[in-house]
């Protein structure tokens, strides 16, 4: 259950509607360099809580999904809006191949990123409910 | 007899009911629970049917209606047990308009309900036996399904309210036979 929120959350950002984008996404706890980008995104599925939503055992499972966003500094905050309204293209309120339902998102703008001067960051957050194993 | 033995949450608690006809004069634990036994024992008919996806059920049982019965030369009244009025019998389930199918055809017919406990998981099938090899508790009662009022959510699942009507006593509790 926990591999099929995870593989439907990266199914989204494989496909080509947000592909066409053209902004470099990487998983996180990824190691690999980077290449110097100074915009990207950084992909984290949080798997929060989860209950029981029928007899007889139904296990829904609530959690975040979270996408750090890095942009270069120095150029006002209109990139980081326009990055959060692609994600809400592809991400808000949708229903996901393996079930995953997404809800509404919100951001939090976090300033300059303490290890990189050069880049600037924020957290677009967006809530799942997964119903089933 | 095989009751269950020990305390636990009621996870696996089920909503089964009968909705073929109802032979006259059921009226014994032993007769209603004969009806949940499948053709081929260990095998659900087509007349057996689950509510599904149950989130929360009613209180199960014949309520009390204490009556109080003033007697000369006691300080206080005497109390009887009246006949008490039937619970509301009110199951909330999480609506899946695909699976509710068969209890919407179901409104307004003569019914007899299975409310069962059981100590792990069982299928329909099990339940469909005349033998069951898990620890178990029902209690039976004919009645309707009388309404199902869905509820649409804005953040949570939907649910619908289904309303049952009692037509007899309830008969429990039983259990099903240890295999």
């Amino acid at each position: 259950m926990y591999d099929l929120i995870l593989r439907d959350i990266e199914e989204v950002f494989g496909s080509s509607s947000w592909t066409t984008n053209n902004i470099k996404t990487y998983p996180m706890n990824y190691l690999g360099s980077r290449g110097g980008a100074t915009e990207y995104v950084l992909m984290n599925v949080l798997p929060s809580s989860s209950s029981n939503y029928a007899f007889g055992v139904s296990k829904e499972t609530n959690g975040l999904v979270a996408v750090k966003i890095f942009v270069k500094a120095g150029d006002g905050q209109g990139r980081l809006m326009a990055i959060a309204n692609l994600l809400d293209t592809v991400l808000d309120n949708k229903t996901l191949s393996n079930g995953t339902k997404l809800g509404t998102s919100y951001l939090n703008v976090e300033g300059l990123d303490p290890s990189n001067k050069a880049l600037y960051s924020a957290s677009y957050i967006i809530p799942f409910t997964h119903y089933g194993e | 007899m095989a009751h269950i033995s020990s305390l636990g949450a009621g996870i696996f608690t089920y909503l089964d009911i009968f909705k073929g006809t109802i032979p006259a004069n059921t009226d014994t634990t032993a007769e209603m629970a004969a009806l949940f036994v499948g053709t081929v024992d260990g095998t659900a008919d087509a007349d057996h049917v689950r509510m599904p996806s149950v989130r929360e059920f009613p209180s199960i049982g014949t309520p009390a209606n204490i009556v109080n019965v003033p007697v000369y030369g006691q300080a206080t009244s005497s109390q009887v047990q009246g006949q008490a009025d039937s619970p509301t019998l009110e199951v909330t389930v999480n609506y899946v308009s695909d699976d509710m199918t068969d209890m919407h055809a179901l409104i307004g017919t003569n019914c007899v309900f299975r409310f069962m406990m059981v100590a792990s998981a069982c299928t329909e099938d099990e339940g469909a036996s005349a033998t069951l090899a898990k620890d178990n508790t029902e209690f039976y009662f004919k009645g309707k399904i009388e309404a199902i009022l869905v509820n649409p959510a804005l953040t949570d699942a939907t649910t619908a309210t289904v309303t049952l009507s009692a037509q007899s006593d309830f008969f429990g509790p039983a259990t099903i036979a240890a295999s």
